[in-house]
């Protein structure tokens, strides 16, 4: 069958996140978004394992359900057109900082359990060496070969996979504290590497410039701090839906073709596209930053290095390069900032939210809004510009400023003469 | 982590020219005066290296560390030179007890016992005793016994001997005591010694009490010859009986002795060199002798005022935040994190000193909120380094990053990139509480010892507020602090409340 899978997520026991960060409301978000696999996170936290533990009951094999007791507190939220079943994966999210190859990395890594033995196996290896119980996304003084070591030691089944690589503060590539190639990271137990996350930065394309990335399979996920925020970048899949399905299809991507394609953000809409000084507002394309010798035009400090640079840098192979077992992939744009743009109010306002769940309520999950409704069904149920800027949205014509230094890009579908045009037809049609 | 320079030590091991003299030094006794960061070990591993390859094949040589981790780092970094069987590395009670074993009739077999068990004979034969009591029984104990040769023996002391008597045990301390005995009525044993190690070398001298350092005369014959070094500013262990008085006495009880100084300094930016040198100056002892700063970049060294205990653990895991270059997206993305980017250190890289082990408390519940990780070592010197260790643990360990919280005391050694030292305060640095015994002497050296830990970034800071053995006091800064040039001195951006403070104080000093 064919399913979306968001497992890089976390609970409300990781530092800043939202507090209604729950298994209910990512129950109801997941079937608002059109999440069908959606990670725990935070498995290593006592006490979200302790309540993982007593609300989900297993599903297919090391998949499991929220158990309906709990499922009923947010049933009556959810839009009639979105009912779906939701699969939970144990998940959790480590930081890693330590000094290799006499750098100091800092390296997310999320880390993927097909039982809560295995998990639990791991949660008591690593509570040896840090504290797990601070943050749902614990920070360990720990190697990530090291960390890849107990993980493989707990079962057969468990992975991990690199989170976010081309972030530059806190990935295996990234231009802070990464390294130039993804072996160095793992070294002797690189081999069992076989999928990395793209992150909000990076989009397929870019990774695919790097040939040391081809014998990896990439994977997108949301890394939601609210519930709200699930699913903006996902994974694809067409297998059957279990735990061993999902594991054959990452690791055997060459052969297995049950993964079929990512959800990406756009990614100049991420926080790290391009250099810049985010206390300065200095936002550069990699090419001024060479004219300006890396430094901040305002402070003279050297700027933040975004992704886009960053791949640049270790590129070997030309723009518009496919990499062998390349997937295709599909750049979305969230619903709320669609019908933001729109409407020309923020996305968390009651009108933005109105039109949002009356198209939820009508046409289905957001996830299928996007990716899979005919316009013009989406026309019958939306006001405006709202089906065109979809459109616009898959076909990739679109106009976006540039994220940078941990502030998110903005995006523009509509140019203020789409806008004039868009009225003055309005007004031929009601006369 | 012990003294090192900026070099490979192993292959074309690379010396300066104190260094190499120091090393090449062929006449008798040498005392090397090794101020902190000067290659003290890498210069001690040169000499024996050099004397192991001068000597005939069938001599031996005997070095001794103050700590047992020491020996393995001494033992390690000798391994490519091939010594073998023909060089003894170890501290003090392992040679003693090595002694013991292959020349004492009675005491061969005698087990030592560590202080736990001690403590729990004790309390079984003294119930009227508290824990407190037992624990200061044992350390008045420890301390009678490094000045052994006290003829009138308090009864306390007696007492304890024969609870450990009829346990049939002896205590660490009658290890060293009967080995001084054994070499002084056996003859034949003193000179088996002599003829077996012809050259002995001892480690941190500075620290060697009364037993340990007549043990050193009866080993070293007419045909023997001693290398000692140390930092006679780096004694700091009076409480335990050790005495620098002993440093200075080397050329009377060695004869002939050539003392050789150590000055360059690897380990500390110029600045902060410059800062300790000016707090180990201003104590009034003849010996100072001045470190030359090779490295030349600028480093940090902040003063810090925090209202309590609280705030400055709160101000301690912020900075290393900063030093961490943030340890998660929200605090770089909010621009929490803000030094130059090739100044990324790791948590392996930075050590939070403190004058009393309570202090460790209040800066445990921060890290914990934080969820820094970092580690309290236990261990705090040579006696409890020789505690057996646990027995041989299957499971597989490993190696993490932390930042070390410990005592000054344990600090002695050890080098970081960072260091901070909370609670520079008056009462507890210098440590002056009733009830707990302090020579102001070895206390200046004891912060000594704290700064010069410091690479690049030190934090001397200091509570307005602190709460001790239950009582509540404002204590003022320091004394140390005052005897660093203002000029060494940065602050951190006061927040606004805080200079509104401090102008208000202006103020009322004006009237």
């Amino acid at each position: 069958m064919k399913f979306c899978a968001d497992v890089h997520v976390h609970s409300y026991y990781s530092r800043a996140t939202s507090k209604n960060l729950n298994l209910e409301y990512l129950n109801l978000w997941g079937q608002i978004k059109g999440v069908d696999v959606i990670g725990t996170g935070d498995f290593t936290h006592p006490a979200w394992f302790a309540e993982i533990r007593d609300k989900l009951e297993p599903a297919e094999e090391g998949l499991f359900r929220l158990k309906p007791e709990f499922a009923a507190v947010t049933r009556d939220q959810v839009p009639r057109a979105c009912q779906r079943d939701i699969r939970f994966m144990l998940t959790v999210e480590i930081s890693n900082i330590y000094k290799r190859l006499d750098r100091v990395r800092k390296v997310h890594n999320c880390v993927f359990a097909p039982s809560f033995d295995a998990a639990g196996r791991i949660r008591q290896s690593l509570d040896k060496i840090g504290n797990l119980k601070s943050d749902g996304r614990p920070i360990l003084g720990l190697d990530s070969r090291d960390l890849l070591e107990i993980v493989l030691e707990s079962d057969p089944l468990s992975y991990l996979i690199p989170a976010h690589i081309w972030t530059p503060w806190f990935s295996a590539m990234g231009s802070k504290s990464g390294f130039d190639r993804m072996t160095d990271c793992f070294g002797d137990l690189s081999d069992h590497i076989f999928a990395v996350e793209t992150g909000l930065s990076s989009d397929p394309p870019m990774n695919w410039r790097l040939s040391q990335l081809d014998p990896y399979v990439l994977v997108s996920n949301g890394d939601a701090h609210s519930p709200g925020k699930l699913g903006r970048e996902a994974t694809l899949y067409d297998t059957e839906l279990s735990y061993p399905a999902i594991y054959d299809a990452l690791k055997n991507h060459n052969t297995n073709p049950g993964l079929i394609g990512t959800i990406e953000f756009f990614p100049e809409e991420g926080k790290y596209h391009y250099d810049g000084h985010r206390a300065c507002q200095t936002r550069m394309h990699p090419r001024d930053t060479n004219k300006h010798d890396g430094k901040c035009p305002v402070c003279q400090k050297p700027v933040t290095v975004g992704v886009m640079a960053r791949v640049e840098e270790l590129a070997d192979q030309p723009e518009g390069r496919k990499s062998p077992n390349w997937r295709p992939f599909f750049s979305l744009i969230p619903l709320p900032e669609i019908i933001s743009e729109v409407v020309g109010v923020g996305p968390n306002s009651k009108r933005v939210q109105k039109i949002y769940f009356e198209m939820l309520n009508a046409l289905g999950s957001e996830m299928f809004i996007l990716m899979d409704c005919p316009i013009d069904q989406i026309r019958r149920h939306s006001e405006g510009l709202i089906a065109e800027a979809i459109q616009r949205m898959r076909t990739g014509d679109v106009n976006i400023a540039s994220g940078y230094d941990g502030e998110f890009g903005t995006i523009h579908i509509f140019s203020d003469q789409d806008r004039e045009a868009h009225a003055a037809a309005e007004q031929l049609t009601l006369f | 982590m012990t003294d090192t320079l900026p070099i490979n030590n192993s292959v074309t091991p690379q010396l300066n020219e104190a260094q190499r003299t120091a090393v090449d030094y062929d006449g008798g006794h040498l005392l090397i005066v090794a101020g902190p960061g000067t290659g003290k070990t890498h210069t001690l591993t040169h000499r024996i290296r050099r004397c192991l390859d001068d000597m005939d094949p069938g001599q031996h040589i005997l070095a001794i560390t103050f700590t047992k981790k020491a020996a393995q780092e001494m033992r390690d970094r000798l391994q490519e030179a091939d010594a073998g069987e023909r060089l003894n590395v170890g501290t003090f009670h392992q040679f003693g007890l090595e002694v013991l074993k292959q020349y004492s009739v009675e005491l061969a077999d005698i087990d030592v016992a560590d202080p736990e068990q001690i403590d729990l004979r004790l309390a079984q034969e003294c119930p009227d005793l508290s824990a407190r009591d037992r624990k200061h029984w044992i350390q008045r104990v420890t301390r009678f016994k490094s000045d052994f040769e006290i003829s009138d023996i308090p009864t306390e002391i007696l007492q304890y001997n024969k609870i450990l008597r009829e346990a049939g045990w002896m205590d660490f301390d009658d290890v060293l005591i009967e080995t001084v005995r054994l070499l002084r009525e056996d003859q034949s044993v003193r000179q088996a010694l002599q003829a077996r190690y012809r050259a002995v070398f001892v480690d941190e001298y500075q620290d060697v009490n009364a037993v340990q350092r007549e043990l050193l005369r009866l080993l070293i014959g007419p045909d023997n010859r001693l290398t000692a070094i140390g930092d006679p500013n780096q004694a700091i262990y009076g409480f335990r009986g050790s005495s620098v008085t002993y440093f200075y006495a080397f050329s009377k009880d060695f004869p002939g002795a050539v003392t050789m100084n150590l000055s360059e300094n690897y380990r500390s930016a110029a600045n902060i060199l410059s800062a300790s040198t000016q707090v180990i100056a201003s104590r009034s002892d003849p010996a100072i002798q001045g470190l030359t700063a090779h490295i030349l970049k600028h480093g940090r060294l902040f003063i810090e005022q925090s209202a309590t205990p609280k705030a400055e653990a709160e101000y301690v895991v912020h900075q290393i935040e900063k030093l961490i270059g943030g340890t998660s997206m929200y605090s770089s993305d909010t621009g929490r994190v803000g030094y130059d980017d090739d100044a990324l250190i790791s948590f392996g890289d930075i050590a939070v000193l403190f004058r009393l082990n309570y202090q460790r408390h209040a800066l445990i519940q921060a890290f914990d909120r934080m969820g820094i990780p970092y580690h309290v070592p236990m261990k705090i010197g040579a006696a409890d380094d020789d505690l057996p260790g646990p027995l041989g643990d299957v499971e597989k360990e490993y190696q993490h990053e932390r930042v070390t919280l410990m005592s000054l005391h344990a600090s002695k050694g050890l080098e970081f990139p960072a260091v901070f030292i909370v609670g520079c305060e008056q009462r507890l640095i210098p440590l002056d509480i009733e009830g707990l015994s302090s020579d102001p002497d070895d206390e200046r050296r004891l912060f000594y010892v704290g700064m010069t830990r410091a690479k690049q970034w030190l934090y001397l800071s200091h509570c307005a507020r602190r709460s001790l053995f239950g009582r509540s006091y404002d204590p003022l800064p320091s004394p140390y602090l005052s005897d660093i040039e203002d000029r060494l001195k940065e602050y951190h951006e006061r927040r606004q409340a805080h200079s509104r403070r401090k102008k208000n104080e202006k103020q009322i000093e004006l009237f």
